[in-house]
């Protein structure tokens, strides 16, 4: 049945005080509704008050987070106004123009102070509903009315038709195979092919009890068809744990690579790893420098008594130079030597030493005194021109040392100062947090990888169940076609079981089929949607539901996609599913242009009206994204009572609804 | 099942393409129905399983 808004009416629902009312012109052609409003200032709230009427669920709030404290559904400052004992009710209602007649759907909820002062909230909210039925209206209230409304929408569906803009440019970003495989399951309603299945196979093995065993081997094979069904069961309950745990890790998994992405984790590891780099060069830098200094301090403590005494020093190098040349510095001949052939009295010849040999060789051991000490002159004739070579050699191995030192505090400067500015890009981040997110991200890996082995070997033995039961049911048929009695209820089993053998064997072809179908769609949608319409050459979903946007040259690109892109790529699978799911509701879409560059807003706004011809689109949008282009092009498509704008009271703590003119 | 909807279609297509006992399709064709009638509604398994059971006894009984 397809439906669209005509009305809503809110009371004391959120920032929402009094009764604001919204009323919809339903046209065919103009089948755009605006809603502008600033952020914070209540757009999402008015889709919240939508999916709250409509299903009790607010679509910005998890189930979980639902009853976890933060601002309360009924308006604040109406529940600040309350008396003790006083009570008060946040409302919204939702009047439908449908297929068969006209539908008012109001859902309330009762909070108020009691006799203490305290304030509180019923658990429950109220939902009313109010159809035609064989042209009189009806009112349901109570546990089965929610079904009505799951006719029209099923809860499960309500995301492919009111649409937070953020989470749909996000979708193919964060999104894995297996949210993929689970949305066109569920809008496919392929969930109800296993559920009767569940359920068939349930009636089989009651079934299979009541069946009187007639034949010696039936009990015993029914019992291990019993045995096997109830591994079978165990078996699939623990992989579908498994699956959650895989699919819970691999939600974060991509929470955590998204904050490491917007906290540029490879930019801050890249300069922490310099920063560790740098310190070691640092140390090795200062100890060259502490090293080269200590070289040339010992150098100059060595060499400056030379350069203070240069002058006496070339004075004594003077006067030894001028005894060598006029011969005053006798051969170098030892005293012991003389003294010992004065003191034997004989010659090395042998001739007895005197008379004027022995005299001559008196006056030559007084000349050897001399010869003593001009061999230390020798000596240090030759260590004062070593000095000399040093003190010439002084400035220029000064310098070379100093240079070095200079040098190496240069290279210092250079990285401290290096070193400076990391600390200063890193600042900025928290590089605990990053670390934490890095261990996360590879703990994650690990355990991914972890479930997905133990989920093969699961299914590996599920297979081998599955194998042995069609064995036992083959034995069990024939045992069955002995017994002749109990017909009825054999007759009953066979069918379940053939039923049951059909389904099996058509849920896989069905979902490739389906999987198919919303690839084809999503293409076509995609192709009529996009601005760049021979840049991409297709897009693809494989049996893994993994999918991949071709670029015209081959490459994957689905990583690499624009804001703008993501979104049609986004809207063109929920379209596609949409299409799928048969249902034909209202679509509506909250800040649908925020993020998206001038180019694509221009492309959207000009085609997704058309696109969504006949259905009715509502879109909620900021000042910002309404702009010039967007207003030239949304006017085409938009009658002027269709067109809303909230404002907030002057602390921004209260909003109301009303029209607007656009300008 | 959704009436006229794309999978409503393309499932029964598959079960014709897949079986040909009209007592078969019949009987998953009921399942598929009272799925859908009980979609996001908590029915309790007894309700569920009385169900089922009527559902094979009228599919027995339209074949006598």
């Amino acid at each position: 049945m397809k439906y669209a808004i005509s009305s809503i009416s809110i009371t004391n629902y959120r920032q929402y005080s009094g009764t604001q009312v919204l009323d919809f012109k339903i046209d065919k052609t103009k089948n755009l509704s605006l809603i502008l409003g600033k952020n914070g200032a209540g757009k999402s709230n008015l889709l919240n008050a939508i999916t709250w009427c409509l299903y009790g669920i607010e679509i910005h709030k998890s189930k979980d987070n639902y009853n976890s404290g933060g601002m309360p559904i009924i308006n604040t400052s109406a529940l600040k106004k309350l008396k003790i004992n006083q009570s008060i009710t946040a409302e919204v209602i939702i009047h439908l123009k449908t297929d068969i007649g006209p539908w008012t759907i109001k859902r309330t909820l009762e909070g108020g102070k009691s006799g203490l002062g305290e304030l509180y909230f019923n658990e429950t909210s109220e939902l009313t509903v109010i159809h035609p039925v064989y042209g009189q209206d009806k009112i349901n209230t109570g546990e089965e009315t929610q079904i009505l409304i799951n006719n029209l929408l099923p809860e499960a569906l309500k995301n492919f038709f009111f649409i937070d803009g953020e989470q749909l440019r996000e979708f193919f970003k964060v999104s894995t195979p297996d949210n993929i495989s689970k949305a066109i399951d569920i809008v496919s309603q392929l969930e109800l092919v296993y559920k009767a299945a569940d359920h068939l196979s349930k009636v089989e093995t009651n079934l299979r009890k009541s069946v009187k065993n007639t034949t010696p081997q039936l009990k015993s094979v029914q019992d291990n068809i019993e045995k096997i069904q109830n591994k079978v069961v165990d078996l699939k309950s623990t992989i579908k744990q498994v699956e959650k745990q895989k699919e819970k890790d691999q939600e974060e998994i991509i929470r955590v690579k998204e904050f490491l992405k917007t906290h540029n984790s490879s930019v801050i590891s890249t300069l922490e790893s310099e920063r560790q780099s740098l310190e070691i060069d640092i140390n090795k830098l200062n100890d060259q420098v502490w090293r080269k200094e200590y070289q040339r301090n010992s150098y100059l403590v060595e060499i400056a008594p030379f350069i203070y005494l240069k002058k006496e020093i070339e004075q004594t190098y003077k006067i030894m130079e001028e005894k060598v040349e006029k011969g005053e510095l006798p051969p170098r001949i030892k005293e012991t030597f003389i003294k010992e052939l004065l003191e034997k009295g004989r010659c090395i010849c042998g001739n007895e030493l005197v008379g004027e040999a022995k005299k001559i060789l008196e006056d030559y051991s007084k000349k050897v005194i001399l010869s003593e000490l001009s061999e230390i002159s020798i000596v240090g004739k030759t260590t004062i021109e070593e000095i000399f070579s040093s003190i010439k050699e002084f400035p220029e191995k000064i310098d070379g040392l100093n240079e070095e030192i200079e040098e190496f505090k240069g290279q210092l400067e250079k990285k401290e100062l290096r070193i400076e500015h990391i600390s200063n890009e890193i600042k900025e981040y928290n590089v605990a947090e990053i670390r934490r997110y890095e261990e996360r991200r590879d703990e994650l890996n690990r355990l991914i990888a972890k479930n997905e082995q133990v989920l093969l070997l699961y299914k590996s033995d599920l297979n081998t169940y599955d194998i042995k039961l069609k064995e036992l049911r083959g034995e069990e048929e024939r045992e069955l076609s002995k017994d002749k009695k109990n017909n009825t209820l054999k007759e009953k089993l066979t069918l379940v079981q053939s039923s049951l053998k059909v389904l099996v064997n058509t849920e896989k072809i069905i979902k490739t089929k389906i999987r198919k179908q919303v690839e084809k769609s999503l293409n076509e949608n995609f192709k009529t949607l996009i601005r760049k319409k021979t840049a991409f050459s297709s897009i693809s979903i494989d049996d893994k539901y993994d999918v991949k946007v071709h670029h015209i040259d081959g490459y994957n690109v689905i990583n690499d996609l624009s804001a703008g892109e993501y979104l049609i790529l986004g809207l063109s699978f929920m379209s596609a599913l949409m299409t799928i799911s048969g249902f034909q509701a209202p679509v509506i879409i909250d800040t649908p242009l925020g993020k998206i560059d001038d180019e694509h807003r221009e492309y959207i706004t000009t085609e997704l009206p058309k696109f969504l011809t006949g259905t009715q689109l509502m879109l909620l949008v900021t000042p910002t994204e309404y702009d010039k282009n967007v207003k030239a092009n949304l006017d085409r498509y938009l009658l002027k009572e269709n067109f809303y704008r909230i404002t907030e009271n002057k602390d921004q703590t209260e909003s109301t609804v009303g029209r607007y003119d656009g300008n | 099942m959704i009436e006229g909807s794309e999978f409503n279609k393309l499932i029964l297509e598959t079960i014709d393409e897949n079986c040909d006992d009209p007592d078969i399709k019949n009987l998953i064709q009921k399942s598929l129905q009272y799925e859908l009638d009980i979609w996001n509604r908590q029915v309790r398994s007894p309700e569920i399983e009385d169900e089922y059971a009527q559902m094979v006894d009228d599919v027995l009984k339209g074949r006598k």
